[in-house]
């Protein structure tokens, strides 16, 4: 549904009196119950921030209709209305700190991976998803100490999912996430677009991820970029269904610092082991 | 400060709203719906805009049909934005539904109404959803 072309390849680090990092605020209906229709849900967001809504990813992952509001709690939308898998806000929206996203979801019905068990409970991926960035007024952004120039490079890593979405042998009790983390050694490295492949128990090559794991990514002060952990198909860029791209804007990591990552598994049980192959696309900057 | 993502669309990086002076816009989506029977041809079907704010259209999608059917649209004051009807087809690719854009964008009074003709081409009852996207055009006081 994406009506825009892409733009140049360039990036700007002007001086501005705020720093904006980018955020995904996600609302977790698993808890709802499926052919029913909410009004007056919100996700609420947190203080010290404003939030600018940009992008609603994942409307057909939890229901068949969406109505959202601003600030003013003003409604969006006419009446509640199916969504394309992405909806781009134009233009952006501002959420002051501590306001929240009011919504209305009409008839739910939660993607999820079931079992083949007796009486397990499925693995559920009902997420919405609200792309954009926490302003905050009065900071600056990470900046590259020395002067650079740019060269394209990724980061890959492989991550062995070894647990299924629910403990065995019920599969009843959800797993947490783990975590982990790959080293920014040498330079500074600009982190642009991100990839997520995941090779299943005997499958023969690796797809794309697509409902296969949770993902809680975080910038080099270890600060969480979404509120919950988010749904693979929302943040990589290798996936039929969306057009994600995250971070939006770019991520700095400079030398000497961690991208890490939480992982939480939404496998069931003939899916693993399983190999999730993470590609950290962007730019390293080489000191000149 | 915040670096542009060269591999995201414009509006992921922030786009703020293009507005003369003396108003604001909110990006808003009017709804429409309608069940044909078999076959059936609507003429001059009104979509009516709210009374608080003039509707900038700047988009039209399909959101979901049971089958195929034709449509032609008119804005506020009679004027076709085609001279014969167009396939529902021509909004699709494959089976994703695409954003058909409206350019330059339609002002709608407020209280205005976007004209439609709609008719059934699947020969069988056919429940249709489409949304017009745009924004409310809000005249600021003073």
């Amino acid at each position: 549904m994406n009506p825009m072309t892409q733009v140049a390849p360039w990036s700007h680090e002007g001086q501005t009196d705020y720093y904006d990092q980018p955020f995904a605020y996600l609302f977790d209906g698993d808890g709802l119950t499926d052919a029913l229709s909410y009004t007056n849900l919100a996700q609420p967001l947190v203080s010290g921030s404003d939030f600018i809504l940009r992008r609603i990813a994942g409307m057909p992952n939890i229901a068949t209709g969406l109505r959202f509001r601003d600030r003013n709690s003003m409604n969006r939308q006419s009446q509640a209305v199916g969504f394309p898998h992405d909806y781009v806000v134009m233009p952006e929206i501002v959420y002051p700190p501590d306001a929240q996203i009011g919504f209305d979801l009409e008839t739910v019905l939660r993607a999820n991976n079931a079992y083949a068990v007796l009486g397990s409970v499925p693995n559920f991926f009902a997420q919405l998803a609200f792309f954009g960035v926490r302003r905050f007024w009065g900071q600056q952004a990470p900046r590259t100490a020395y002067r650079y120039h740019s060269r394209p490079y990724t980061i890959t890593t492989d991550v062995p999912v070894t647990w299924a979405g629910r403990i065995a042998p019920l599969y009843q009790v959800l797993e947490g996430p783990r975590q982990f983390s790959v080293l920014v050694d040498t330079n500074d490295f600009e982190l642009q677009v991100i990839h997520a492949m995941i090779q299943l128990e005997g499958a023969a090559a690796p797809i794309p991820a697509n409902g296969h794991v949770k993902i809680t990514l975080y910038d080099q002060n270890q600060q969480a970029l979404s509120n919950t952990p988010v749904l693979d198909s929302y943040l990589s860029d290798c996936n039929a269904d969306y057009n994600s791209v995250f971070p939006t804007p770019t991520l700095l990591y400079k030398a000497n610092s961690l991208i890490r990552f939480d992982v939480t598994s939404l496998l069931i049980d003939t899916d693993i082991p399983a190999t999730l192959t993470l590609h950290f696309i962007g730019a390293w900057r080489f000191p000149c | 400060m915040s670096r542009i993502n060269p591999y995201a669309p414009p509006a992921y990086n922030g786009l703020a709203g293009d507005y003369p002076n003396g108003f604001y816009d909110v990006s808003f989506d009017n709804v429409y719906e309608v069940a044909l029977t078999a076959n059936q041809m609507l003429r001059d079907q009104q979509l009516a805009i709210d009374t608080d704010a003039d509707f900038c259209w700047r988009a039209f999608q399909v959101v979901s049909n049971t089958g195929a059917f034709s449509i032609r649209f008119s804005d506020s004051q009679g004027y076709y934005l085609s001279n014969g009807m167009l396939a529902s087809p021509t909004f699709f690719q494959g089976t994703f539904s695409v954003l058909w854009p409206m350019f330059p964008e339609i002002v709608i009074p407020a209280g205005g109404r976007i004209g439609i003709d709609i008719q059934d081409l699947s020969a069988a009852p056919n429940t249709v959803q489409l949304v017009f996207r745009g924004v409310k055009r809000y005249r600021l006081p003073g």
